[in-house]
């Protein structure tokens, strides 16, 4: 834990936000305090140290002062003393009248200052100055008029000593500061002054005999300022007057004795200064003190004392950065451990997961209350037993064995198997557990289990469902194939092996259902597909799953192609596969092999086929029998026996019609009805439909009568077939209407289509049986036994043969009043219609090699839209197996079919060559005599353009003449050259009906046609698969519309062998020499 | 414009069949009908009774109707010889292949043996001059 708090911790203090935690800003509030006291402490200290050095100055200047105030008046008494003697010696030996000559007056003077060594000389004067006496011999002969002294006296008669400046003595040239007393004779009057010089030396030297001290100086002023002596010495600065001095103006100005604090004028410096006044005498004692002087000390101890405190501060505040960070740090690690051991608290009752500790053994110290609920067992129970005790038999051992492996080795235990609860639930659960910390010599585990029941309960119902699945798809005999979103195959089981002959390596990623699909079929598809959803379905994997898409599931037959070119006709059943979300993420196809199918349904179309034949036989004989007794040629029989034949007759030919009806279904449900479809007129096969049944109405008394006229209206159908329906349907309304009765047969155009009605008015069919009315062996009242003589399958076959002819049957009807049956078939020769209705085509089978699926598709698609039928294969191998077929007529080598297959198509073609055609795509070298190169890539048309010319050219030419004249076709038909084949049509309806028949090369058309404008058949020529050249015969020059603009004229007046060399002259081009345009 | 019809081959090997269309040809359309109950029979009694048209069944045993037509032409003055088939088989491709092999017709089992003659006479007079 602590590992994992710690860097959090460094993190934030180094990023300062250690003192948002409370006891940071206690602890940094503490130091503040503390600080501030300490520095309030120390600048109290400070000022009082500082106030002491001062009080400590002052007393010793004081002193001082005193001392030398003391010492100078001292001195100064003695000369006044030695000076007053000397005056009253003199004035008494004087008034004695002694003769005071120089050399006694040197002499009285020399013992005068004998034992005063202040006094450098002294002086006495007569009363007009002259020096009349002096201490120094030869008495100078000089007058002293001038100085301070003599005039002081002079002027003023007092007996006090007067002080002169400093000045240099004019004798000696000495300084000094001479001190004086007034003579006065007997009488009073001024007798001259009496004199002694100082000498401020010895002043000084005593000065300087005393420790100053550090800054310390004493300065000695005559009371005026003028200063007298001075130590240290300053140059210059005696005999000058400081008057002006703050001594002098303020400090002394009315006191003897002071401090002031001042800037000296002696010296500049900021002074502490005592100053005393030196007793009864005019001078002044000074004692100063500079500031730096007075307070160096202080300076000293308060430069300590203030780095000690700056010193422990920092130390301090150091100290409690430290400890505010850790304090911090363990305070944050505090919470941060409640916060985790509540977490963990809550994270223990609240875990759905079982939580443990065991030691090595696996012996449980503590559970959580999720691992008790999980097991139903007591805590106090798991932790007093070992809880291998509880696994599941089968399990302990494998369990045991890993729990001592990971303690063994040292790593975590992880481990899923089964308890058996106590009360007997089986519990799956996942066992984890990390290794603790070595703690006595052992690790411990610190676990977790989780109910993982349900998750096994799941695996095993996937495991099952996901077993059953293969075994389904590998055990089926369905080819079951899933492919993505756009068509990749996904999966390919082996019922798709087999069926398909592809292993599913070769599919799976690799290819689409396109493989082995018949691209004709995808194509047709596509078409059918596009018509009825109305946009255009691409030709592709599209095909297969739009209409699964859109209707959930499609069921439809489609032929597989095997990887050998074998065809497989299956049934496929599209299905689209969702994700969790619903979206559809991909296809599955099933699909059922047919072929058995069809093997089994043809044996038993051949079964049918040879009872029917064999049935047949002996119902000839019996039918043939009756009918030649019934017909008198046994004689006349009674007219009992009569009846009796009669009935036997009629059963005989129910039964034959039954046979045949049998035959017919049979057919069709093989899908082997074939129709030949033709293009007929169809007002010609109703009135023989008529025609046929007339007897059969006359024979029931009813009334048969057609309403109606469509002339000209073209239908495709089997003319037989159409017989047959048309017969059926009579035959019903005849035996159904009464005696006498009539049955309408009406004929009418609906649009696109023609409808043919079919009307009684017998008793109508009941609603109820409406809906069955075209169901096999469903006839409306079976008790009706007069009215039985039906198969019950006819309707059904009606329906069926309606649908193959591309139309309809319907019945409408109301109980009692009749019935109507309805057929509708599409009207042929219009310019519109779908592709995919077009009849059957004439045009030859082609043959597409191509390796490229979408390049195949792009290839098939123009040609399947044109009318061609296409097979793709995509190796050559396979396509050699079909072209030997002999089922097509042109082999379509695309730009990327495999190489190799060229050289085996040309044998083949060197072989059978007449009437066959190879196209080759794109730029493959090939020695093969191809018919046709045509560059890839290729416009749809240029291909179009290039298959029907090589086409023209492998068959005689087809002319039809399309002119009112028969005559002219005779005539044209003798002038044309061998090997062209002409036929005539000279109406609107013969020409459409020839169309439908045949393709032409050439078709030469009069516009003026009995039954209708022959330009209308200009749509229906542009639409046919070899599309014919088309030559006007007319001589009206009004007609230039859209269609006819660039076509070839030939007037009408023109001979028959121009006719001839026009049409001669098309065909050669039309055979490829040159490009038609 | 032909002979009237009168002398016809039939060829046909189920007894019962024979009978009722020698009774329907002989008496109720009046013609001279020869039977006989195997191709082999009728190339045998072909120059004896010198036929107009031969009437022949498909399914036979030993020699086919379209097997004994072949020979019945290949005999000399019966190369163009008019041949009308019976079948029980009626599906329209099967008719097709027969009358592929030269016959004027294909008449369906059973039939009516009171229109038979009627159905000869029809198919005799549309074959070409």
């Amino acid at each position: 834990m602590n590992e994992l708090i710690l860097p959090n911790m460094l993190q934030s203090a180094s990023s300062g936000s250690v003192w948002r935690h409370p006891v940071a800003r206690r602890f940094l509030l503490v130091y503040c305090l503390l600080a501030f006291t300490a520095l309030t402490g120390l600048a109290a200290v400070l000022y009082l140290m500082r106030q002491q050095a001062l009080g400590q100055s002052e007393r010793e200047l004081a002193n001082l002062g005193h001392l030398l105030a003391g010492q100078t008046r001292d001195m100064i008494r003695s000369v006044d003393i030695v000076l007053r003697d000397t005056r009253e010696g003199l004035m008494r030996a004087k008034q004695a009248g002694e003769v005071q000559t120089p050399a006694y007056l040197h002499e009285h003077f020399r013992q005068r200052i004998a034992g005063v060594p202040q006094i450098r000389s002294m002086v006495l004067t007569n009363a007009s100055s002259e020096i009349i006496g002096h201490s120094l011999t030869p008495t100078p002969r000089l007058a002293i008029s001038d100085t301070s002294s003599f005039r002081a006296h002079l002027l003023h008669d007092s007996n006090k000593l007067h002080v002169a400046e400093p000045r240099q003595s004019r004798i000696d040239g000495q300084w000094g500061v001479a001190l004086s007393l007034r003579m006065e004779d007997e009488h009073g009057q001024f007798d001259g002054i009496v004199g002694a010089a100082i000498d401020p030396n010895v002043v000084q030297q005593f000065y300087r005999s005393i420790d100053l001290g550090e800054g310390t100086a004493v300065s000695l002023f005559r009371a005026d300022g003028t200063l007298l002596a001075r130590w240290p010495q300053v140059a210059n600065s005696i005999g000058l007057s400081y008057s002006n001095d703050e001594i002098f103006t303020q400090l002394l100005s009315n006191k003897e004795q002071g401090f002031a604090v001042l800037d000296s004028t002696v010296d500049n410096q900021r002074r502490l200064l005592f100053a005393q006044r030196v007793g009864e005498y005019p001078f002044v004692i000074a004692a100063s003190r500079t500031d730096v002087a007075t307070f160096a000390d202080w300076r000293r101890y308060a430069t300590v004392l203030a780095g000690a405190t700056l010193l422990l501060l920092l130390c301090t505040s150091w100290l409690m950065l430290r400890l505010a960070s850790q304090e911090t740090r363990r305070r944050s690690a505090e919470d941060e451990l409640t916060g985790t051991a509540q977490r963990l608290r809550l994270i223990d009752l609240a875990s759905p997961v079982g939580l443990y500790v065991a030691d090595a053994t696996g012996q449980l110290s503590y559970v959580n209350p999720a691992y008790t609920q999980l097991l139903g067992v007591p805590a106090v129970r798991l932790l007093s037993q070992a809880w291998i005790t509880l696994l599941h038999p089968d399990d302990r051992e494998a369990v045991s064995r890993a729990w001592l492996q990971a303690v063994g080795r040292g790593e975590s235990f992880a481990m899923e198997y089964r308890y058996l609860c106590p009360d007997g639930r089986l519990l799956w659960v996942s066992n984890r557990a990390e290794l603790t910390a070595a703690s006595e010599g052992r690790g411990g585990f610190v676990g977790s289990i989780e109910d993982i029941t349900a998750r096994r309960e799941r695996e095993q119902l996937l495991r099952e469902a996901l077993s059953l699945q293969n075994a389904v798809l590998d055990g089926t005999a369905y080819s079951i194939i899933s492919t993505d979103r756009s068509g990749l195959i996904r999966s390919f089981n082996r019922g798709a092996e087999q069926m398909l002959g592809f292993t599913a390596a070769e599919m799976v990623g690799k290819a689409t259902p396109a493989r082995f699909h018949d691209l004709q079929e995808v194509v047709a598809r596509a078409a059918v597909l596009s018509v009825e959803l109305g946009e255009p379905i691409p030709v592709g994997f599209e095909v297969f799953v739009t209409k699964a898409r859109l209707e959930g599931v499609e069921e439809r037959e489609w032929s597989y192609i095997r990887k050998d070119g074998r065809r497989i006709p299956v049934l496929l059943s599209v299905t689209p596969l969702r994700d969790e979300l619903g979206e559809i993420n991909g296809y599955l196809g099933v699909a059922h092999d047919l072929s058995e199918f069809r093997k089994v349904d043809k044996l038993k179309r051949e079964f049918v086929s040879i009872v029917s034949h064999e049935l047949r036989t002996p119902l000839t004989s019996i039918r043939g029998s009756l009918g030649l007794v019934a017909g008198g040629i046994g004689g006349a029989l009674p007219e009992r026996a009569n009846e009796l034949v009669r009935i036997a007759l009629q059963n005989a030919e129910r039964l034959v019609r039954l046979i045949n009806d049998i035959l017919d279904i049979e057919r069709i449900d093989a899908g082997q009805l074939t129709l030949r479809a033709q293009c007929t007129e169809v007002m010609p096969l109703l009135e023989q439909a008529l025609a046929d049944n007339q007897g059969y109405a006359d024979h029931h008394g009813v009334r048969l009568q057609c309403f109606g006229q469509v002339n000209g209206a073209l239908v495709e159908v089997d003319v037989d077939r159409f017989g047959q329906v048309m017969a059926n349907l009579l035959s019903n309304a005849i035996k159904f209407s009464h005696s006498g009765g009539g049955v309408e047969v009406s004929v009418m155009r609906d649009g696109t289509r023609l409808r043919i009605e079919v009307c009684d008015h017998g008793p109508g069919i009941a609603p109820a049986f409406r809906d069955k009315l075209f169901e096999r062996f469903s006839q409306a009242d079976s008790t009706d036994a007069r009215r039985r003589d039906g198969t019950g399958l006819g309707l059904a076959i009606c329906k069926s043969l309606m649908a193959q002819m591309h139309g309809e049957i319907g019945c409408d009807s109301s109980e009692g009043a009749g019935s109507c049956f309805w057929l509708s078939l599409p009207l042929q020769g219009l310019p519109t219609g779908p592709a995919d209705m077009r009849p059957p085509s004439l045009a030859p089978r082609i043959l597409l090699l191509e390796q490229d699926e979408s390049c195949a598709a792009q290839l098939a698609r123009p040609l399947v839209e044109a009318g061609f039928p296409v097979e793709l294969v995509y190796e050559a191998n396979e396509a050699l197996l079909r072209w030997e077929s002999g089922r097509f007529g042109v082999a379509l080598v695309g730009p990327r079919a495999v190489s190799g297959g060229e050289g085996r198509l040309e044998q083949i073609m060197s072989r059978d060559h007449q009437a066959r055609a190879i196209l080759l795509l794109g730029d493959t070298p090939t020695a093969m005599p191809v018919d046709a190169r045509l560059p890839w890539p290729l416009e749809p048309q240029q291909l179009l353009a290039s298959l029907r010319r090589v086409l023209v050219g492998l068959r005689s030419a087809q002319v039809l003449l399309i002119d009112h004249d028969r005559a002219l076709q005779t005539q044209l038909g003798a002038v044309l050259p061998q090997g062209v084949a002409l036929d005539g049509a000279d109406t609107l309806t013969a020409a459409r009906h020839m169309l439908c028949c045949r393709d032409y090369d050439l078709v030469l058309l009069d516009p003026a046609l009995p039954d209708g404008d022959g330009l209308a058949l200009l749509p229906l020529l542009y639409g046919l698969p070899l599309r014919p050249e088309i030559i006007l015969h007319t001589s009206e020059a009004a007609l230039d519309t859209g269609l006819t603009g660039a076509l070839q004229r030939l007037p009408k007046d023109g001979s028959v062998e121009a006719m001839a060399d026009l049409i001669n002259q098309k065909l050669r081009q039309r055979r490829g020499q040159e490009d038609t345009p | 414009m032909n002979m009237p019809l009168q002398r016809i081959l039939y060829v046909e090997d189920d007894p019962s069949i024979q009978t009722v269309v020698k009774l329907a040809l002989e008496l109720v359309g009046g013609y001279q009908v020869e039977v006989c109950d195997s191709g082999r029979a009728a190339v045998a009694a072909l120059q004896r009774f010198r036929p107009q048209l031969a009437l022949l069944d498909v399914m036979m045993p030993g020699m086919d109707g379209p097997t004994t037509l072949q020979h019945l032409r290949e005999q000399f003055g019966f190369e163009r010889l008019p041949a009308i088939f019976m079948t029980a088989k009626v599906q329209p491709a099967e008719v097709a292949v027969l009358k592929s092999q030269g016959a004027l017709g294909v008449i369906a089992k059973p039939f009516d043996p009171m229109t038979l003659g009627g159905e000869l006479e029809r198919l005799w007079s549309g074959q070409p001059q």
